[in-house]
């Protein structure tokens, strides 16, 4: 089966390690789902969040996150994309997020646990490298690794004063986010290894930041993980992109994971058409 | 007329080791699902000569055929594929009737050739194989194109001969496959139909000439470097201090290699 692909993304690869024919699905056949809330809404308190910050560097008196979620919220749901509400409502979400950004927020990890007053004075603490005169805010980056084809492309959200990249994640009150998962992540040696490429030299020790964002209405919460990488953990994943998942990509391997988180009716986009779900 | 369905191909490309140890990963299975139907080595020859040619891995097994002696044709079909997709053929015209077929190809840095043959002519050849039977005009078109191919595309075809029964005791279908046999050498009964034309020409007017088939070497692989080979040396953060970054091409980490190398020395 040809593939017809221009770049790979760390998503990409995450998706085929997951689940190599739910990858065929969505970037071989290129067959459409509805977008979930939880896309939807991350995707709108990531984008609100780095609106703040770049807003902040502009004037002293931007928009408070609140406001940027308004505005990030009504542009996701003017992208005429159908969404798979799964039972919520956008009433409920919208106040989610108003929770979300007003209320005090309890912070753990990159230090002693504290409160901050809403969402925008957390975010203050994030003060972004200047580079040009601008804000390193989604910066797009690429790495060519010998022997696969196409590049590798992401954006990342965030490189502070201090030279660390970082990454906004939304997620839910229990999902298990620890300096361990982290990282095991790929996304973090990917970008290193991008910015390594690009000659990139502020941050000698590897670090890279997350900062996650709980989902939760009454005491919203947010985690701070800092990690350092190394160079023979990012070698290894290119050499595993290299070696193993893109000649598997090339031969057409696409077997379905069955023993995947995902391989379940609410967590995978192509359930009812793959033939070992509910097809 | 219509337009034949052609097989979409990528770029050429060099094999690498990791590409190498796919192959022979993969050609057991390959035979085992008669994709391919003879043997290990000759599956894996298909595949690599596919990866040459830029074809997926899987679809090589549709366009190239690898006889029981070890001879690697390109089925018509296969050709005709390649060189659409190789973007130098400006054009592709064919004329048949009841009794002959012209086709007409012209390369984008070259003459335009048509070549023409009768059914006639093909009886007088003694072509008569089961699909020169049932489905003649095809056969005519098949021949002419895989002719046309071989003498305008040798360089996108990589010197590979094709399939043609006309040379070879194999049998191609009306499709333009090749169903099975071998590549023993046969003396062409009729050959060398082209001129510098836009008419067609008909092939009684030429004068018998055989294009060249020359058995074509069995490329062996010399795979790019890798990060893989600098780390077999060397370890990840020496080659990163050494170089300054991480190597992105093969012509990259041959230099960081070189660089690395001198360090060492020095």
């Amino acid at each position: 089966m040809p593939v017809d692909l221009d770049h790979l993304s760390y998503s990409s690869i995450n998706t085929y390690l997951l689940c190599p024919r739910s990858w065929m699905y969505h970037y071989v056949q290129k067959i459409k789902t509805p977008v979930s809330t939880n896309l939807i809404f991350g995707s709108a308190m990531h984008d609100a969040c780095e609106e703040y910050i770049r807003m902040g560097q502009a004037t002293a008196d931007p928009f408070p996150v609140s406001e940027q979620f308004e505005m990030a919220w009504k542009k996701q749901l003017d992208r005429n994309q159908e969404i798979d509400w799964q039972g919520e409502s956008e009433d409920s979400l919208v106040k989610l997020g108003e929770s979300m950004t007003t209320k005090t927020i309890k912070v753990t990890g990159g230090g002693p646990e504290r409160d901050y007053r809403n969402m925008s004075v957390f975010l203050n603490g994030f003060e972004p490298l200047i580079v040009d005169n601008e804000p390193v805010i989604e910066k797009r980056v690429s790495l060519s690794i010998p022997g696969l084809p196409i590049p590798l492309i992401g954006y990342v959200d965030l490189i502070t004063s201090d030279g660390v990249p970082c990454d906004f994640k939304t997620a839910s009150p229990k999902s298990r986010w620890s300096a361990e998962k982290a990282k095991s992540e790929l996304q973090p040696l990917i970008y290193l290894a991008s910015l390594a490429q690009e000659g990139y030299a502020l941050n000698p020790d590897l670090q890279f930041r997350y900062i996650i964002l709980r989902k939760m209405k009454t005491t919203p919460k947010a985690q701070v993980i800092e990690i350092k990488q190394s160079w023979d953990a990012i070698f290894e994943r290119l050499r595993m992109i290299v070696e193993d998942v893109w000649p598997a990509i090339e031969a057409g391997a696409f077997p379905p994971n069955e023993s995947s988180w995902k391989h379940n009716d609410r967590y995978c986009d192509y359930w009812n058409l793959c033939p070992y779900g509910g097809g | 007329m219509t337009e034949e369905r052609a097989l979409v191909v990528r770029q050429s490309r060099q094999i690498t080791e990791s590409g190498w140890k796919t192959i022979m990963s993969i050609a057991p299975t390959a035979t085992a699902a008669r994709m391919f139907g003879v043997t290990q080595e000759q599956a894996a020859i298909v595949m690599l000569t596919g990866y040459e040619l830029g074809l997926p891995i899987s679809a090589a097994f549709d366009v190239i055929y690898v006889s029981r002696d070890g001879k690697r044709v390109l089925r018509p079909k296969g050709a005709l594929g390649l060189v659409r997709s190789s973007g130098l053929l400006e054009k592709f015209d064919w004329e048949s009737d009841d009794t002959s077929a012209t086709v007409t190809m012209k390369r984008v840095d070259g003459p335009e050739k048509s070549m023409t043959l009768t059914i006639g002519q093909a009886q007088t050849a003694g072509w008569k194989s089961a699909a020169w039977q049932t489905t003649p005009q095809n056969m005519l078109r098949w021949r002419l194109i895989g002719w046309l191919c071989d003498l305008l595309f040798p360089d996108v075809l990589l010197g590979l001969s094709i399939a043609d029964d006309s040379y070879l005791p194999v049998e191609i279908t009306s499709d333009g496959d090749v169903i099975d046999g071998t590549t023993q050498w046969i003396t062409p009964p009729v050959t060398e139909l082209t001129q510098d034309t836009t008419a067609p020409t008909s092939v009684a007017q030429s004068s018998p000439q055989p294009p060249t088939y020359t058995e074509p070497p069995i490329p062996q692989p010399e795979p790019a470097m890798t990060l893989a080979d600098l780390l077999q040396t060397w370890n990840a953060a020496r080659i990163v201090e050494v170089y300054g970054g991480i190597p992105g091409t093969p012509a990259q980490v041959a230099e960081a290699k070189e660089k690395l190398e001198q360090a060492d020395a020095s």
